[in-house]
């Protein structure tokens, strides 16, 4: 991961000590599709499958939300993250808001 | 009209893309790959570890308009939604395998704490909306164990 940071979702980071926690660090993203893209997930809504426009939408918010919550973690001081969790809900309009949070530790 | 097309082009489809990840599925089970994924808490050994990260998959996948349709009706009766399972089922099973691909490619011995979200995203312009995607994310924590 970028920065340097360690992230898991797990209590600890595998195989490191925490030695010191600065609480929980968030990051989140409201994101629409730009509308043609829109218009044609709607259009493949007719065959189902896939909605590769969505996927991609939600991967690129997810990954934004997780750089404001690395950069708030490293405005603290620390080095790692950890139990990251997500959460996805929709907004009306065809938009997303992808949430990341987690504890942000020092670990050696 | 449009919904004859969408029953047909639809199963079409969505036919195809389930057969193809079956069969991505058999070929990585008959090369004698691992299975590196599970929802241990903690490292499944207790070897030195070299590295771990954060992984994650996803993906989004909706019902065709006439399965939205027949969802519609059953709803009305109550049981289970069929015609909904079939592409739930595909993009949970996806993802999983994609991570299962990620672990084995980029050299991972386990991938531990796996959690499967699922969240409905749907557009809301207005009535008459035909747009539902339902995300599925999977996410662990990968590790490398010291080579000894």
């Amino acid at each position: 991961m970028s920065q340097g940071m360690h992230l898991s979702n797990t209590e600890t980071i595998p195989g490191k000590l925490i030695t010191a926690s600065y609480g929980l660090v968030q990051g989140s993203t409201v994101r629409a599709k730009n509308a043609f893209k829109d218009f044609g997930a709607g259009l493949k809504n007719i065959v189902g499958g896939e909605l590769k426009a969505y996927t991609e939408l939600l991967q690129e918010s997810r990954n934004e939300a997780l750089q404001r919550m690395m950069m708030d973690a490293q405005a603290r001081g620390a080095n790692a993250i950890v139990n990251v969790r997500f959460a996805t809900s929709s907004v009306s309009g065809g938009a997303a808001e992808l949430f990341a949070y987690g504890t942000a530790v020092t670990v050696q | 009209m449009p919904t004859l097309v969408s029953w047909f082009f639809g199963n079409l489809h969505q036919g195809r893309i389930i057969d193809q990840l079956a069969h991505e599925e058999k070929a990585l089970n008959d090369s004698g790959a691992g299975h590196p994924l599970n929802n241990l808490s903690k490292p499944s050994q207790t070897r030195d570890i070299e590295s771990s990260t954060l992984v994650m998959s996803s993906i989004s996948v909706g019902p065709s308009w006439w399965q939205m349709m027949i969802g519609g009706w059953k709803n009305f009766f109550g049981g289970e939604i069929k015609s909904f399972d079939k592409m739930l089922l595909y993009g949970r099973h996806k993802v999983l395998h994609d991570m299962r691909v990620q672990a084995l490619d980029q050299g991972f011995d386990e991938i531990i704490n796996l959690r499967v979200d699922t969240s409905m995203i749907t557009k809301t312009s207005g009535s008459n909306d035909k747009t539902a995607a339902y995300e599925f994310i999977a996410y662990g924590t990968a590790i490398r164990y010291v080579r000894s």
